[in-house]
């Protein structure tokens, strides 16, 4: 009788290991994302993007309901629950030295609140389980008629101080 | 270790790494991982979504180019009626339906006052082209020929006798007006 080779013992344990990997990631329970997060729970999150110095075109073409999207990924990050915008301002350091914020007419500063169905571990927040959602972080956000660069401000809604 | 008919002992990988004496392990493992690989670029490349209607449907956008001339809404109006073209790729866009016209303004930092000034730019005017197009619609893209629409991407159009950047500013579907 032959005794059973190095090779053989390593390459049964790989494949056990592949085989046992596999189904314990199918039969968890809890979401496990694409990127190997694992222990993630779903939540109910809204999220709001600002855009700055849009004009009336963009905010006419937006409207609550719509499902918004990475542009670059096409991941959905969510559906539109509310639009706001605010005059859009620029500092301008007048001749005097004063620095002042003036207003620029017919631009504005919009702000986009979508519910989402984010998943949540430790160490980051994902839409759709794949798109890192980051506060500060700028991304191309679509609807089916709008494209926007806009930027990730809250994980929240829409408040008067952002 | 596996017995033959003929009763010889069999070990599961031979000395030459190949699996009950038949097929190299090594090539088990190239055919496992190009099926991966395969696996992964369909599903890699099939994240489009499904179209929600394979037909095609009237729509109308409008697009914005500035700063123009007296000379060129002369060349834009002539084309009403006219198919209109990507100036870059070459592809048909649609055809124009009307091309409206709004004085130019600029907007300049007035340091004395501390504001924004708009200023309107004597002989220079924004034009507004609408186009008619046959659109694809998705879930997430409005599509007419091989060009995306939406709201604030940049067209390069193009038409008999003029060419232009535009930006998109107005998107109409049929389902809008219901």
């Amino acid at each position: 009788m032959k005794k059973i080779r190095m090779i053989d013992i390593l390459i049964i344990v790989f494949v056990v290991a592949i085989v046992g990997v596999f189904f314990l990631r199918k039969s968890d329970d809890k979401y496990s994302s694409f990127s190997g997060e694992r222990d993630m729970n779903l939540t109910d999150m809204s999220l709001t993007y600002k855009t700055t110095g849009v004009r009336n075109f963009t905010v006419d073409a937006l409207k609550v309901g719509d499902t918004l999207f990475d542009y670059d990924s096409g991941v959905k990050l969510g559906i539109v629950t509310d639009i706001n915008t605010k005059p859009s301002k620029e500092l301008i350091v007048k001749n005097n030295g004063e620095a002042v914020e003036a207003v620029r007419g017919g631009y504005f500063d919009l702000y986009i609140t979508i519910d989402s169905k984010v998943y949540e571990s430790d160490s980051k927040y994902l839409a759709n389980g794949s798109f890192d959602l980051k506060i500060n972080s700028d991304v191309k956000v679509s609807t089916r008629k709008v494209l926007i660069s806009s930027r990730l401000v809250n994980f929240g809604a829409y408040s008067e101080e952002l | 270790m596996a017995t033959t008919r003929k009763g010889e002992d069999v070990m599961i990988i031979d000395k030459k790494g190949r699996l009950f004496g038949k097929i190299s392990i090594i090539d088990i493992l190239i055919i496992l991982v190009l099926i991966a690989i395969i696996i992964f670029a369909y599903k890699f490349f099939n994240k489009k979504e499904v179209v929600v209607n394979d037909d095609t449907v009237d729509m109308y956008y409008t697009v914005e180019t500035r700063n123009m001339t007296k000379e060129f809404i002369d060349q834009v109006r002539n084309n009403e009626g006219k198919s209109l073209y990507n100036a870059v790729r070459n592809y048909y866009i649609g055809e124009m339906v009307s091309c409206e016209v709004e004085p130019f303004y600029t907007y300049e930092n007035n340091y004395e006052t501390g504001t924004v000034d708009r200023v309107e730019c004597e002989g220079k005017y924004s034009v507004y082209i609408k186009i008619k197009g046959s659109a694809k619609l998705s879930e997430k893209d409005i599509t007419v020929g091989e060009q995306e629409i939406k709201v604030g991407m940049q067209l390069a159009v193009k038409g008999k006798g003029f060419a232009t950047n535009t930006w998109i500013v107005k998107v109409e579907l049929q389902e809008d007006a219901k």
